[in-house]
């Protein structure tokens, strides 16, 4: 009973999980910033396994699908790596944010 | 083969659960530990440290040709090597040396870094004529640049990636 306290302390430790920021990078930000749009992507790896990289590949089109008659401006990527239980659970997420500028109707 | 699977799994009784349950032994678990890990370390994993992405021409990305570049290169584990070394050399008493010798090497490869170090570091330089081969209008748009490891006992591969769309030359941003 004296150690319930210490053991309620390591549960929640090892069940609240870590994030970890491993790259950030962004492009030049546009003046016309009223629509902002986002994509993610997500893999979860059982054991720390992981044998390729492939679910970053979508990432693009599925920005393109949020604004598909203008471009994407001011794209900050963040990838980071989740940890929800050592050795078992962990993630990865990358997620793209940017700018939807849409081409000025000829005046 | 039915012989043989009984002989593996023991049948023990639960009386919580008030049913007979199989139990794999110590012996069989072991086994199965051991080819999971080998399954795991002969197959490779890859490591994603780097991500980015280049600004989209959303027109050219849904309907422009997509093209894929890969370079690499092969990396050295050293703490992976110099462990293999130390239990190759302890038979010999050189155990020491060995890894006094891999931590002479690791002070040559001193700042920050992602994946394991290479012999040379030019391998990546040549994407830009690549670009140009595989898009020789030179309108790509979405460029996403990816720095990813593969690894694999010892020694690994040092990938740079990119992905890009493009555009033929009428629809050209």
């Amino acid at each position: 009973m004296k150690h319930l306290p210490i053991r309620a302390l390591w549960l929640a430790v090892a069940l609240s999980g870590c994030v970890h920021m491993h790259s950030v990078s962004t492009t030049s930000v546009p003046i016309e910033r009223s629509e902002p749009v986002e994509a993610s992507t997500y893999r979860f790896f059982f054991l720390l396994l992981n044998f390729d990289n492939n679910y970053v590949d979508q990432l693009t089109e599925d920005l393109a699908q949020k604004c598909p008659d203008g471009s994407i401006e001011g794209i900050l990527t963040k990838q980071e790596g989740i940890m929800y239980f050592p050795l078992i659970a962990h993630a990865s997420r990358v997620t793209a944010t940017g700018y939807c500028v849409r081409p000025k109707a000829a005046e | 083969m039915k012989a043989n699977l009984q002989h593996q799994f023991r049948i023990r009784y639960i009386p919580l659960l008030g049913s007979p349950m199989r139990i794999p032994n110590r012996r069989s678990l072991l086994r199965c530990c051991g080819c999971t890990l080998l399954w795991g370390a002969l197959s490779g994993c890859a490591v994603l440290h780097t991500t980015q992405v280049g600004e989209i021409h959303s027109p050219t990305v849904l309907q422009g040709k997509r093209f894929e570049i890969k370079v690499s290169n092969i990396g050295f584990d050293l703490d992976t090597a110099v462990a293999i070394a130390n239990a190759v050399a302890r038979q010999s008493d050189h155990a020491d040396t060995v890894g006094a010798a891999g931590e002479i090497i690791k002070l040559f490869q001193t700042g920050p870094r992602t994946g394991n170090p290479v012999f040379r570091d030019d391998y990546s330089d040549r994407v830009f004529e690549m670009l140009r081969a595989e898009c020789p209008s030179g309108r790509i748009s979405g460029l996403v640049s990816i720095r990813e490891t593969a690894k694999y006992p010892v020694v690994s591969g040092e990938i740079v990636k990119l992905i890009g769309y493009c555009a033929p030359e009428e629809d050209a941003p």
